[in-house]
């Protein structure tokens, strides 16, 4: 498997505590009752021997799989902080999942997660 | 004369590493294009929709967030040449083809996690690129959606 394709919410969480979708319901469920907002957010500053490694990697181009694993990980621990708090409201999914990314000060990036805790159902 | 030469020695060392680089970059560049190109018909015509809701005729239940990123450098070489782009303006193809790279490759992986999963399809696909390399320009691309089985 490629560095940037774990997704450590769908593996650690998938149809056992929380369910995660960024569409507004979710096929096969109904949503009974809307929690409200709940987001997490982390910001990440590039650590240096990462970055000078990823500045002689640029002298080719091509892909820096130092920051594709930092932001993974990153985005993981973000989307785990709004579980947290969906948990903490008794919800038992999240919908209209959205991901913001944006540079703040040189070499330190935030990732923000943020979506609708909502209880659901089955379909019978 | 000699004095000369070895003056310049730094410059002209410098110039053969840089130019082995780019050469280096631009095999990579279409090693990985082949590469995505295999794996793309690898993966053959996996359903995907941007829609938030599955188009009729598709079935699916129990959705689930998947996603793939990837950071891409475009290499000095690239970035000189915007330079010069930047002068007369006009289209940065060097650019547009790290980031079409970059786009492809995030979707694959999205697609690849996606089917060990066993999901059927994706749907309410979104890409999200963001400059992540302060003053170099690095790029994130991220895809993700809600897969179906």
């Amino acid at each position: 498997m490629h560095s940037g394709s774990s997704n450590l919410w769908s593996e650690v969480h998938y149809g056992l505590l929380m369910l995660l979708v960024n569409t507004e319901t979710i096929p096969g469920y109904t949503v009974v009752e809307a929690k409200g907002l709940v987001s997490g957010n982390t910001i990440r500053a590039k650590h240096l021997g990462r970055d000078i490694g990823a500045g002689l990697k640029n002298l080719v181009g091509g892909e820096l799989t130092g920051y594709t694993e930092l932001l993974n990980e990153s985005r993981n621990e973000a989307t785990q902080r709004m579980i947290n708090t969906a948990m903490s409201l008794q919800a038992n999914a999240i919908v209209n999942v959205r991901f913001t990314t944006s540079a703040i000060a040189g070499g330190a990036a935030e990732l923000y997660a943020y979506g609708t805790a909502v209880v659901v159902q089955p379909n019978q | 004369m000699t004095e000369v030469l070895i003056g310049l020695l730094p410059i002209i060392v410098m110039g053969i590493v840089y130019l082995t680089l780019s050469v280096i970059g631009v095999v990579s560049e279409q090693r990985h294009e082949k590469d995505l190109d295999r794996r793309e018909a690898a993966i053959g015509n996996f359903p995907l929709f941007d829609t938030k809701t599955l188009p009729p005729g598709v079935s699916g239940t129990a959705g689930q967030l998947i996603s793939g990123n990837v950071v891409m450098g475009t290499g000095y070489l690239k970035q000189f040449l915007a330079g010069f782009r930047q002068l007369v303006g006009g289209e940065v193809r060097g650019y547009q083809r790290v980031l079409s790279r970059a786009r492809r490759e995030a979707q694959l992986r999205m697609i690849e996690a996606a089917q060990q999963q066993g999901a059927t399809a994706i749907i309410n696909v979104r890409f999200e690129t963001s400059d992540v390399g302060g003053m170099k320009p690095f790029a994130e691309v991220m895809c993700y959606g809600t897969m179906v089985r």
